[in-house]
């Protein structure tokens, strides 16, 4: 579904992602885990179009993606829920989703907007509250929901369980559990290796911009390199 | 005399709303202050008057003003503000303010300095409220900037596309992971600020006359009751608008006329003393 070939990107002179391949298949949960600074936001980032690869080639269902601006990527059934959520603040809860549904027809918008709340009760309980004023972890459900209004085939995830509890961490990852299980594929990146590592089928290691390793949840639960810079 | 100053005020003021909106609206998706918007308000004027000129009937050549003003503050962004998206805000700064001396010499080529009087259906007729006389063009500027803030308000609470822009205030980069192209929102947000800025200059028009240098100190005053009622807050810009035509007629009126900028800004002053978010700001906690 989603092919990275020997995608390098720089930011001015510095080399953020050096030659990086990575395959994503239909129905898969893939994770991509690595330190602060590994590059692992880069690669989405890069994904998604909001920065050009300098080399390198992206495809989407076969189609190279390369030169696709970020909003058409999403008509394209790709999208991603950003670190740090990015919800819009001074917006009600219900307007964020309205707006997740920016691309579909407008007498769908409400009704899509109800299924993508059923997971998320408490998104419903607050749907006339700001959106910034909603916990880290509300904030995180709204923006996984606000993705899946346009019934994505392919969510891209970064860092979602960044700053939150570990109990959040969990239910988040719950959350994101439900939606791959529903026919949903899943590309995400974590600096929580362990939840990240359980979470998918198949992961990816990044250090320094490059892919030092790859495999299976149980090749990448017993791997070194991961035990060793992960793990602990 | 209080009731005079009062309305007189309420007009000045509704100009200023008006152009207060165009300064807060293009704040709010590309975080600049467009100093060129003066001079959207004076070709809104000229193109009215050049319409005018040929004969067109009035209303039409109201509302090619407005077109115009549209036009010229769509192309201002795709030509110049959107290739300088990621340049330093100073170089955009200089450039909006090259592109105002650039207009104000273009109108004078065109249609030479001399201040011309726009036409308006209502400015020889008067309408009797009690004891006073009030010009009807003065209820015409009133009820259009009525009609207009309550588009505006609709357009940005009650449409998506008004959301899409807030939106875009917030977070524009957000934005783009919705699907919406947030070029197009910003084109139109120039688009529809620039409207609203070439309709206060042909409102004006009749009454304080079309010149190429008339959006110098509409422009200034303006972008002070957009910063008075809170940089970015369209309801806030519009009642500032207001109130800061209000304060001028009554300094005017029972101070002196060579003091009304004077008394405002040092109002302005204060308020940004006590309030340097404007008095409509808001300063949102928001939880992380």
């Amino acid at each position: 579904m989603l092919n990275v070939e020997n995608v390098s990107t720089y930011y001015g002179q510095i080399c953020a992602l050096d030659n990086v391949s990575i395959k994503v298949e239909e129905k898969e949960a893939v994770s991509v885990i690595g330190s602060n600074g590994a590059g692992k936001s880069t690669l989405l980032k890069t994904i998604i179009g909001e920065l050009r690869p300098k080399n390198g080639d992206i495809q989407l269902s076969g189609r190279s993606i390369i030169n696709e601006k970020t909003f058409k990527l999403v008509s394209r059934g790709m999208t991603l829920v950003p670190e740090g959520r990015h919800v819009f603040p001074l917006l009600s809860v219900w307007d964020n989703l309205l707006l997740g549904g920016y691309t579909i027809p407008s007498r769908e918008r409400h009704q899509r907007a109800e299924e993508v709340t059923e997971p998320f009760p408490i998104l419903r309980e607050r749907k006339d509250q700001l959106a910034g004023l909603l916990s880290g972890g509300e904030q995180q459900m709204l923006a996984i929901a606000r993705a899946m209004m346009t019934s994505p085939r392919l969510l891209l995830l970064d860092e979602p369980s960044m700053g939150l509890s570990p109990k959040l961490v969990y239910e988040v990852y719950e959350k994101i559990s439900d939606l791959h299980l529903q026919g949903t594929t899943i590309l995400l990146v974590d600096q929580n290796a362990e939840m990240a590592i359980d979470f998918c089928s198949r992961g990816y290691v990044l250090m320094a911009g490059s892919l030092v390793g790859h495999g299976s949840k149980s090749e990448l639960k017993e791997s070194e390199i991961v035990h060793r810079s992960y793990l602990g | 005399m209080f009731v005079d100053q009062l309305i007189n005020g309420i007009v000045l003021g509704s100009i200023y709303a008006l152009m207060a909106i165009g300064y807060t609206m293009v704040w709010n998706v590309l975080r600049f202050i467009n100093f060129a918007h003066g001079e959207v308000y004076m070709g809104g004027a000229f193109v009215s008057l050049y319409l005018l000129l040929l004969d067109t009937p009035i209303w039409l050549a109201y509302i090619g003003g407005v077109c115009a003003g549209a036009l010229l503050g769509y192309l201002m962004e795709k030509m110049v503000y959107m290739r300088m998206r990621s340049a330093p805000k100073l170089n955009l700064l200089i450039a909006a303010i090259g592109i105002s001396i650039v207009l104000q010499n273009l109108a004078q080529y065109i249609w030479g300095a001399t201040p011309e009087r726009l036409t308006s259906p209502f400015l020889s007729k008067n309408i009797a409220i009690g004891d006073m006389m009030i010009n009807q063009h003065y209820i015409f500027i009133i009820i259009l900037t009525i009609v207009v803030m309550i588009a505006l308000e609709l357009f940005i609470n009650r449409t998506l596309m008004g959301k899409a822009v807030q939106a875009a205030s917030q977070n524009i980069n957000a934005t783009q992971l919705m699907g919406i192209n947030a070029n197009k929102i910003i084109s139109i947000t120039f688009a529809i600020g620039s409207a609203v800025g070439a309709l206060a200059g042909i409102l004006v028009g009749p009454v304080f006359l079309v010149y190429p240098t008339m959006g110098v100190f509409a422009g200034l005053k303006g972008f002070t009751a957009s910063v008075m009622g809170g940089m970015g807050n369209i309801p806030g810009a519009m009642i500032a608008g207001l109130l800061l035509g209000i304060i001028e007629s009554f300094a005017a009126g029972f101070i002196s006329s060579g003091y009304r900028d004077a008394v405002a800004m040092v109002i302005l002053l204060f308020i940004l003393l006590v309030r340097p978010q404007g008095i409509f700001g808001k300063v949102i906690q928001q939880k992380v």
